[in-house]
C-alpha cells in the first residue's frame, strides 16, 4: 500500500456510487462476477445457465441478433446489480459502436425528469419534433424545497383517498377513519419523519435526495402504521378527532396485522398517482418523449441501448416506463417507425414482485439473477476484491485513468508500488501480478468478513464500507492503536487455541498492547503464539504471521512458544518469498467458511476478555445476565461455593453458625473491586490484581471448559490441574484474610452471641423462671433449659409484660443462636442432638455476666444475620430501665397503700392470720346486724394460704426498691412480689370499703330508732276511770227475768 | 389502721343492733297495750249503750251476762294493774269481750222483737186512718233501726224518737179507751171477741176497719 496516496483516494475509490466517481477507478477495481444465474421464463425457476459476467455480456448483452431486448438484472440490495450494469455500460463505451446510442441512467439520476433530461440531451435527438416543448416540460417544474415536497406528497395521498370511491380493499367506514387518521397532525408528523413512507417516497421523487436514501422502496409498509399505547395516548391528549382515534385503536388492537396489511396495500395503490402529481409529469409524457426519440433515432439509422442502474427509483411512472421500454420496434409496432431498443434494467427482487405483473414478466427477455454470495463464496474472490481496491487506492488517479483510456486491458493492469507491507500477503492475479493486501492478511480478510458482516450483508457494498473502509480508517487515523476497531460479532473471532496461549501473551505486555496483539493474532493470524522459524530464511513467525509484520504495525515484541516450523500451515508475511511466486501459480480456491468454535471456548475467551477489561481499570458488570458476564458470574459463584466448602471453618475457630449467617446475608464471601453492582453484598473484596485474575481464570475455565450440563461443572478439561494448583495456592495465601473477615466486623471481633445470651438472661428473669436474687446466680445451663413460658397470672406492670412479648417474638432466633453458635457440627446439620463447645459457652455466659449485660450497641456489623441479634438486644436493653421504673412505681404505690392499712414493717404471718380473723368477725357481725356487706371467702382463703408468701413478697419488694442497679431490681422484682402483695391488698381494700359503708349506714339506722319517753304518766289512767264508772253501772243493773 | 377500724366498726355495729332490738320491743309492747286499750274502750261503749237501753227502754240483760260483764271488768282491772300486759292476755280479753258482746246482742234481739212488734203492729193497724201516713212510716223505720243493734247510742236515740212519734200518732187519733185497749190487743195478737163492744164496733165501722179484722181460732 501507499498510504500517502491511499488516504486521499480512499473515499473516492470506495464510494463508487457517487456521481463523480470515476469510471477508471470502477474498471480498475472491478472484480468479475463469475456466477450469474440466467433465467428465461421465470426468474425463480431452474436457471438456464450459470455464467460469468463476460459470458453474459458476450452472449446476451451484445445482442448480435439485433433484437428487441428487455433484460432484467435482479438481486438483493448490495449484491452488485448496479456494478454489473455499470460494467456493461463501460464495456459498451469501450466497444464504441457507431450505430448504437447508449444511455446509462445512474441511480443518482434515477428520476423521471433526470431520465428525460438525459434522453433529450443526447446529441442524436436535438432535432426531434417539439423538443422545446419537452425541454420546457422537463425544466419547468421548479424544484420544490424539501419540506414542501414532503407536505405535497402527504396531501396528495389525502386528496387521492378523498376522491377514491371505488376501493375494495377498505370499507367506507375504514376509509373515512383512515382519512381522519392521516389528517391528524401527530400522524402526519410521524409519517413524514425519516425512514417512514413519505420520506421514502420523497427520496425517490426529490432530485436532491442523496444516494443512500435512494436505495429504498418507496412504498408503505406495516411499520408505518405500527401504533403503540404512547402514540395512542398522544392522540387523545391532543384531542384527535373521534375517527382518528378509532383508527388508532383499531391499529393498536390489530395483533395479526390484518387491518394494517390492508391499509398498506390500499395506500400503495395510490403511490404512483401521488408521485406523478408531485413530479409534475405524467406517464404519458415519458412515453411520448420516448417514442419521439426512438423515431428520430430510427430515422438516423441508429439503435438505442438504455441501461438503468435501478428501476425502483421510477416509482410513480414505473408502469409507463416499462411500457415504453418493452415497446417493440417490430411486429405490430413496425409502422410506428421506432428504433430497436435494448434495455438492461436493475431491480430488487421485492420491487419485481410488486410491480412486474404477469403481462410484464412475459415480456422480459432474460433474467440475470445475482446470488447473495456471488462474490464472497471463495477466499480468493474476497482477496482479489480487497486487493484490487487496495491497489487502486494506492495508485494515482492519472495512472488508472490512463490505463482505462487505453482500453482497460487486464494485461496492462497497473500495480502500485508497495511502500508499506512488503512482506505482507498478496493476491496473485492470473498473470502473476501480486496485489499487496497490506494492512490485511488473507486470514484477516476472511475473519473480518465472517465476524463483521451478517449473512444478509455479505455483499460488496458492505464489504467495502464495513470492512475495508473501517480497517483503513483505523490504520490511517489510529496507527498506534491499530487494530483498535469494534467487531460486531466477537464470538466469531477465532478463539485462542490452545487457550493458555492467551495468558502466555498476557503476561508479557501491558493491557493496551495486549488488546492490539490479541485482535491482531486472532484475526490476522492463527490465534496462537507458536513461534516458528522458517528453516530456509531468517524469518520468524508468531501466530502464523511474520514478525516483520508485527514491527510494521509497531506492535510489541513478544516471545512465543518455540516450535518446529510447520510448512503445511498457512503463514502470513511470506512476502519475502515474493520473487518465487510463479505467474502460473494457481491459487487454491478455498471456500470461505466461518470458524466453528466450541461454545465453551467462545465463552471462556469472552470471559477472559471481560476480565482483561477489568484488570485494565474497567468495571466488572458481574451479576448481570448479559452473555459476556454470565459465565463470570457463575465463576464467581463457584469460587464462593468452593470457599465455603474448602475452608475447615470449625478448625479455624469459626462457628458454622457465623458462616451460615454470612451465607444468608451476603451473596458470597468474595467479590471484586469495581464490580458494577452488589459490592456491598460480599464480605471480602478482591482487588484487580494478577493474582485475582489467575484465580478467576481458573473458575471461569471450570464453568465454561468444564461444563458438563446445566449447572454441572467439573475439572475434567485440558490443563485443569494448572488451574487447580493456582486455586490452592491462592487459597493458602488468602485464607487467613477471609477467616479474619468472617470473624471480625470493622476490626472488632464478632460477638453477636453475647447479645443472644443477654437477651436470654433477661427473658429468663422476666418470665419469673429464675428464682435467684442476683445476676451471679444465673448459670449457663439455665439458658439451655426448654422454652418455659412466663407465668400467665403475673401482675407485673404493662411494660414488663410488653417486654416479655417482645422477647417472645425473637425467642426462637435467640435460643437458636446460642445453641448453634457453640454447636460442634459433626456430619449432617440437622441432628436433634447437639454437642456444644461447652467451655466456650460457659465462658461466654460468664463474660456477659461480668459485663453485667452492658454490651456495646455501637458496633456496626454488616452481616444482617448477626446484626439482627444486636438489634434484638438493643430493643430489650433500651427498655429495661423503663420496665424497672414502672414496676418499681407500681410496687411503691401498692406498698404505700398497704402501709395505709397496716404497717408493712410489722406484718408477719401471725399478723396476717390475726387480720383474717378480725375481718371474718367483722363480716359476721355485719351479717347479724343486718348490714349489706359480704365477705369474699376466696379472697380470704387466698390470703390465708399465701400468708408466708405475702410477707416474703413485702421483703422482696423492699429489697428491690432498695437496690441501686436496674438489673438487680429487675431480678428482685422477677418473682412478682406485687402479685402476692396484691392479694392482701385487695382484701384490705375491700374490707376498708365495707367498713366505710357500715360507718355511713349506722347513723341512718340510728335515726330510725324511736324510743319514746313516757315520763310519769300512768299507762291506763283514763281506762281505769272508765272501768270504774262502768263497773258501777253494771253492778246496778237489774237483770231480766228468765222465763 | 385497719385493725382499729375493724374494732371500732364492730363495736358500732353491736351497739346499733342492741338499740334496734330495744326499739323493736318497745314498739311491740305499745301495740299490745293499744289493743288492750281499745278492747276496754269497746267494752265501755257497749256498757254505756246497754245502760242507755236499760234506762230508756228498760232493756235488761240476763244475770249471766251481767256477771260475765262484771267478771270481764275485773279482768281488765287486774291487767291494768300489772306492769306489762302480755299479748296472749290481750288476746284472751278480746275474745271474752266478744263473747259477752255476742250474748248480749242475742238478748237484745229477743227483747227488741217484743218491743217493736206491738208498736209496729199498732202503727200498721192505724196507718190507714191517720192523716199523715208517712209519719207512721217514719216512726216505724226509726223503730226498726234497732233490729240489729251493735251497741251504738244513736240507734237507741232514733228508736226512742220513733216510739215517741208512734205514741203521738196514736194519741192524736183520739181513741177512746176501749178502742185503744182493743187495738193494743189486736197489735199484740191477744184480742178476742170478748174485747169487742159497741163502742169498739162503732169506732170500727166509723173508720171502716171492720173488713180489716179477721177472726180466727187460736
Amino acid at each position: 500500500m501507499n498510504s500517502a496516496i491511499a488516504k486521499k483516494r480512499m473515499n473516492h475509490v470506495i464510494n463508487m456510487d457517487i456521481i463523480t466517481s470515476s469510471e477508471s477507478d470502477f474498471l480498475a477495481t472491478h472484480v468479475a462476477l463469475e456466477k450469474i444465474y440466467v433465467h428465461g421464463d421465470r426468474w425463480d425457476g431452474k436457471e438456464e445457465a450459470v455464467l460469468s459476467e463476460e459470458q453474459v455480456y458476450n452472449r446476451y448483452i451484445m445482442n448480435h441478433e439485433n433484437e428487441h431486448q428487455f433484460l432484467l438484472v435482479m438481486g438483493e440490495p448490495g449484491t452488485g446489480k448496479s456494478h454489473l450494469i455499470r460494467w456493461f455500460a463501460a464495456r459498451f463505451r469501450q466497444a464504441a459502436l457507431e450505430d448504437e446510442v447508449v444511455l446509462f441512467i445512474r441511480r443518482n439520476d434515477n428520476t423521471l425528469k433526470g431520465t428525460l433530461r438525459q434522453l433529450l440531451e443526447l446529441p442524436e435527438v436535438v432535432n426531434i419534433p417539439n423538443k422545446e416543448v419537452y425541454d420546457r416540460l422537463v425544466n419547468a417544474a421548479a424544484t420544490i424545497d424539501n419540506r414542501k415536497l414532503r407536505f405535497k406528497i402527504y396531501q396528495e395521498f389525502i386528496v387521492e383517498i378523498e376522491s377514491d370511491d371505488e376501493s375494495e380493499i377498505l370499507s367506507n367506514t375504514e376509509k373515512r377513519r383512515l382519512l381522519a387518521f392521516l389528517q391528524d397532525e401527530d400522524v402526519q408528523n410521524r409519517l413524514m419523519e425519516e425512514n417512514y413512507a413519505i420520506d421514502r417516497i420523497y427520496n425517490k421523487v426529490s432530485e436532491s435526495a442523496n444516494l443512500a436514501s435512494r436505495d429504498v422502496t418507496p412504498l408503505f409498509n406495516a411499520n408505518d402504521f405500527k401504533i403503540d399505547v404512547d402514540f395512542s395516548d398522544e392522540l387523545i391528549a391532543h384531542e384527535a378527532s373521534k375517527n382518528a382515534r378509532k383508527m388508532a385503536d383499531a391499529l393498536l388492537a390489530d395483533d395479526d396485522f390484518e387491518l394494517t396489511c390492508r391499509i398498506v396495500q390500499y395506500m400503495n395503490t395510490h403511490v404512483d398517482e401521488v408521485i406523478q402529481q408531485c413530479a409534475g409529469l405524467k406517464p404519458g409524457d415519458l412515453e411520448e418523449v420516448f417514442y419521439e426519440i426512438r423515431k428520430e433515432l430510427n430515422r438516423q439509422g441508429k439503435n438505442l441501448t438504455i441501461l438503468i442502474e435501478d428501476i425502483t427509483a421510477f416509482t410513480g411512472i414505473n408502469l409507463a416506463l416499462l411500457n415504453a421500454l418493452m415497446a417493440r420496434h417490430d411486429g405490430m409496432n413496425e409502422k410506428l417507425g421506432l428504433c430497436r431498443l435494448r434495455s438492461v434494467v436493475g431491480t430488487t427482487i421485492e420491487y419485481f414482485k410488486t410491480y412486474f405483473k404477469d403481462n410484464y414478466q412475459q415480456r422480459v427477455t432474460k433474467y440475470f439473477v445475482i446470488p447473495n454470495n456471488a462474490f464472497g463464496e471463495t477466499e480468493e474472490g474476497l482477496c482479489e476484491f480487497v486487493g484490487r481496491y487496495l491497489n487502486v487506492m494506492s495508485l494515482p488517479f492519472e495512472t488508472v485513468d490512463l490505463w482505462a483510456s487505453n482500453g482497460a486491458n487486464e494485461e496492462e493492469y497497473p500495480i502500485h508500488e508497495t511502500v508499506e507491507g512488503q512482506y505482507w500477503d498478496s493476491f496473485l492475479l492470473e498473470d502473476g501480478k501480486a496485489l499487496n493486501l497490506f494492512p490485511f492478511t488473507r486470514n484477516a480478510i476472511r475473519n473480518l468478513y465472517n465476524c463483521i458482516l451478517e449473512n444478509m450483508h455479505r455483499t460488496p457494498r458492505f464489504l467495502l464500507r464495513d470492512v475495508i473502509e473501517r480497517v483503513l480508517k483505523d490504520y490511517f487515523m489510529n496507527r498506534d492503536g491499530f487494530p483498535g476497531f469494534q467487531i460486531e460479532r466477537p464470538n466469531l473471532i477465532p478463539v485462542w487455541n490452545p487457550n493458555e496461549h492467551r495468558q502466555y501473551l498476557r503476561r508479557q505486555v501491558n493491557d493496551e498492547e495486549f488488546r492490539r496483539l490479541e485482535l491482531f493474532i486472532r484475526i490476522w493470524g492463527d490465534a496462537n503464539v507458536y513461534e516458528e522459524k522458517a528453516p530456509d530464511a531468517n524469518e520468524v513467525f508468531l501466530g502464523g504471521i511474520n514478525k516483520r509484520c508485527y514491527r510494521d504495525l509497531g506492535l510489541a515484541e513478544v516471545d512465543g512458544y518455540k516450535v518446529e516450523f510447520r510448512a503445511s500451515s498457512q503463514k502470513s508475511g511470506t512476502g519475502y518469498k515474493a520473487e518465487s511466486a510463479s505467474k502460473t501459480q494457481k491459487q487454491e480456491k478455498i471456500a470461505v467458511k466461518e470458524n466453528i468454535v466450541g461454545q465453551s471456548q467462545i465463552d471462556y475467551q469472552n470471559g477472559l476478555n471481560t476480565l482483561d477489561v477489568w484488570i485494565g481499570g474497567g468495571t466488572l458488570n458481574i451479576g448481570a445476565t448479559t452473555k459476556d458476564v454470565v459465565h463470570l458470574t457463575k465463576a464467581r459463584d463457584e469460587l464462593n461455593s468452593f470457599l465455603y466448602s474448602a475452608i475447615k471453618w470449625q478448625e479455624e475457630g469459626v462457628s458454622l453458625d457465623n458462616i451460615n449467617r454470612i451465607n444468608l446475608s451476603y451473596k458470597g464471601l468474595v467479590g471484586f473491586e469495581r464490580q458494577s453492582r452488589g459490592l456491598d453484598k460480599f464480605l471480602v473484596i478482591l482487588h484487580a490484581t494478577h493474582e485475582t485474575l489467575v484465580l478467576m481464570e481458573a473458575f471461569l475455565a471450570y464453568v465454561t471448559l468444564g461444563r458438563k450440563g446445566s449447572n454441572e461443572y467439573s475439572w475434567d478439561f485440558p490443563n485443569a490441574q494448572r488451574h487447580l494448583y493456582n486455586v490452592q495456592l491462592w487459597l493458602e495465601k488468602n485464607k487467613g484474610k477471609i477467616i479474619y473477615a468472617v470473624n471480625h466486623s470493622e476490626d472488632d471481633k464478632v460477638d453477636y452471641y453475647e447479645y443472644a445470651i443477654a437477651s436470654e438472661i433477661i427473658r429468663l428473669v422476666l418470665s419469673g423462671n429464675y428464682e435467684g436474687k442476683t445476676l451471679d446466680g444465673i448459670n449457663a445451663k439455665m439458658l439451655l433449659l426448654p422454652n418455659t413460658e412466663e407465668r400467665a397470672d403475673n401482675e407485673h406492670c404493662a411494660k414488663w409484660k410488653n417486654l416479655i412479648d417482645i422477647l417472645k417474638k425473637d425467642n426462637q432466633e435467640v435460643q437458636n443462636t446460642i445453641i448453634q453458635y457453640f454447636n460442634i457440627i459433626q456430619g449432617g446439620m440437622t441432628s436433634k442432638k447437639v454437642f456444644l463447645r461447652y467451655a466456650d459457652y460457659v465462658d461466654a455466659v460468664k463474660g456477659v455476666k461480668q459485663k453485667r449485660l452492658a454490651l456495646n450497641l455501637d458496633k456496626k456489623d454488616n452481616v444482617a444475620g448477626r446484626r439482627g441479634l444486636q438489634d434484638i438486644w438493643e430493643k430489650v436493653a433500651s427498655r429495661i430501665e423503663a420496665v424497672v421504673e414502672e414496676e418499681e412505681k407500681e410496687v411503691k404505690n401498692r406498698m404505700k397503700t398497704l402501709d395505709s392499712y397496716i404497717s408493712s414493717d410489722e406484718l408477719d404471718d401471725d399478723m396476717v392470720i390475726e387480720l383474717l380473723k378480725k375481718t371474718k368477725f367483722f363480716y359476721e357481725t355485719a351479717e347479724k346486724a343486718h348490714f349489706n356487706v359480704q365477705s369474699d371467702p376466696k379472697m380470704i382463703s387466698d390470703v390465708k394460704k399465701n400468708a408466708k408468701g405475702i410477707c416474703a413478697a413485702i421483703h422482696e419488694a423492699k429489697a428491690a426498691m432498695a437496690a441501686s442497679d436496674s438489673l438487680d431490681k429487675l431480678i428482685l422484682f422477677s418473682q412478682d412480689p406485687l402479685m402476692r402483695i396484691n392479694k392482701i391488698l385487695r382484701l384490705l381494700e375491700k374490707t376498708d370499703k365495707d367498713i366505710k359503708y357500715v360507718d355511713a349506714a349506722i347513723p341512718k339506722r340510728r335515726e330510725k330508732i324511736n324510743i319514746a319517753d313516757r315520763g310519769e304518766v300512768p299507762k291506763y289512767a283514763e281506762e281505769q276511770k272508765q272501768i270504774v264508772a262502768v263497773s258501777t253501772l253494771v253492778a246496778d243493773w237489774e237483770v231480766k227475768d228468765d222465763i | 389502721m385497719i385493725f382499729d377500724d375493724l374494732d371500732k366498726c364492730i363495736d358500732n355495729m353491736n351497739a346499733i343492733k342492741e338499740l334496734e332490738q330495744s326499739s323493736d320491743d318497745l314498739q311491740r309492747q305499745e301495740r299490745i297495750e293499744n289493743i288492750f286499750k281499745s278492747c276496754i274502750s269497746e267494752t265501755v261503749k257497749m256498757i254505756n249503750a246497754i245502760q242507755k237501753g236499760y234506762v230508756e227502754f228498760s232493756f235488761k240483760i240476763s244475770l249471766e251476762q251481767k256477771q260475765n260483764l262484771l267478771r270481764l271488768i275485773k279482768e281488765y282491772e287486774r291487767s291494768m294493774n300489772s306492769q306489762k300486759i302480755r299479748e296472749d292476755r290481750v288476746v284472751y280479753l278480746q275474745r271474752e269481750c266478744n263473747l259477752v258482746k255476742k250474748e248480749i246482742a242475742r238478748e237484745w234481739d229477743r227483747w227488741y222483737t217484743n218491743f217493736s212488734s206491738s208498736v209496729i203492729n199498732m202503727l200498721q193497724n192505724v196507718k190507714k186512718i191517720v192523716e199523715n201516713q208517712d209519719k207512721v212510716t217514719f216512726a216505724v223505720n226509726k223503730i226498726k233501726e234497732g233490729k240489729n243493734w251493735d251497741f251504738k247510742i244513736e240507734v237507741l236515740d232514733r228508736m226512742k224518737r220513733g216510739r215517741m212519734e208512734a205514741d203521738d200518732i196514736i194519741r192524736n187519733l183520739g181513741l177512746i179507751k176501749e178502742v185503744s185497749v182493743f187495738l193494743e190487743k189486736v197489735s199484740s195478737g191477744n184480742a178476742t171477741l170478748s174485747d169487742l163492744n159497741d163502742k169498739v164496733i162503732r169506732w170500727l165501722e166509723e173508720k171502716k176497719m171492720t173488713e180489716r179484722l179477721a177472726i180466727s181460732f187460736r
